[in-house]
């Protein structure tokens, strides 16, 4: 399990800007996750129902015949948050307002080899 | 709260794959999220006479297509129990500990290596900019030679030969 921590963590120093990665269900409740730091720590203690609310988001949004639609990103006052629809699971990325999106998005294929070891996990 | 109707005519090319509300558990407590989708009954045996007459099941078919693809903004507020994510993360975590590390722990070395290119996204550039950076060695004698190449310039004159213009 450190090991997998230790690979969310170095995924997130890739992105200058970027203070926390979780992974998890479509119910919001988390996997795994990593923070830059501390107080990005504190600061990131949302609610399940807050994570989850891209999965419902996600789901209506996929019925406005544009396809089905696979990431939601947000802005706020002082962060931004991109969510992504890995299969089984969803990705959350936070960041500062100011970190590059794109960049961001690009950490979906540094995953990659996380979600994979994710999904040969048999959940009862 | 508003809502409004679409019609989805691809809806079996993501049939396949996961859906938004695929669950990691395969039989979780709480089903409360899960979307209520209508379909044949459970009394219903292929082979047999309908019970409905098929005016009626046509009309429930119509009903049932419209009812998923409205888009409901009232679905956005879904959650499970606190009760229930603590169970969840609890067995999140047992199951992390014995996970086999195939995939990352090949990856997990290259990671750390920065990868090499000649671009770099630098995100708020004013930063470096703006950095109060250590000016070179030599650059007293750069301003040296360039003084003494203005005063250089402002010394030299032109010295009158003859016409530059002359008639053919």
């Amino acid at each position: 399990m450190e090991d997998l921590r230790r690979y969310l963590y170095q995924t997130l120093t890739k992105v200058e800007g970027l203070n926390s990665i979780l992974i998890s269900d479509h119910d919001g409740v988390i996997v795994l996750k990593a923070h830059a730091n501390k107080s990005s720590e504190q600061n990131s203690n949302y609610k399940h129902s807050f994570i989850s609310e891209f999965n419902s988001a996600s789901e209506q949004a996929g019925k406005l015949e544009l396809g089905k639609n696979k990431t939601v990103i947000c802005f706020y006052t002082n962060n931004q948050v991109v969510q992504l629809n890995c299969s089984r699971f969803l990705i959350t990325f936070v960041a500062s307002e100011k970190a590059n999106t794109g960049n961001i998005l690009g950490l979906e294929k540094v995953l990659e080899p996380l979600l994979k070891d994710l999904q040969a996990i048999q959940f009862p | 709260m508003g809502a409004c109707c679409s019609w989805c005519k691809e809806e079996d090319a993501y049939a396949a794959v996961d859906q938004e509300r695929t669950h990691l558990l395969i039989d979780p407590d709480c089903n409360n999220t899960s979307v209520q989708r209508g379909g044949i009954p459970e009394d219903y045996h292929y082979g047999s006479l309908p019970k409905e007459s098929e005016e009626q099941a046509g009309l429930n078919r119509i009903l049932e297509e419209i009812s998923t693809n409205v888009i409901d903004v009232g679905q956005l507020h879904n959650c499970i129990d606190q009760q229930e994510v603590i169970e969840r993360q609890n067995l999140y975590c047992a199951k992390l500990q014995i996970v086999p590390l195939s995939s990352v722990a090949n990856t997990i070395v290259s990671l750390r290596q920065m990868p090499v290119c000649l671009l770099k996204d630098v995100p708020g550039p004013e930063k470096v900019l703006s950095r109060n950076i250590g000016l070179p060695e030599n650059y007293r004698h750069i301003m040296a030679c360039v003084n003494d190449i203005q005063r250089h310039l402002s010394m030299m004159s032109v010295e009158h030969k003859g016409d530059l213009v002359v008639p053919f």
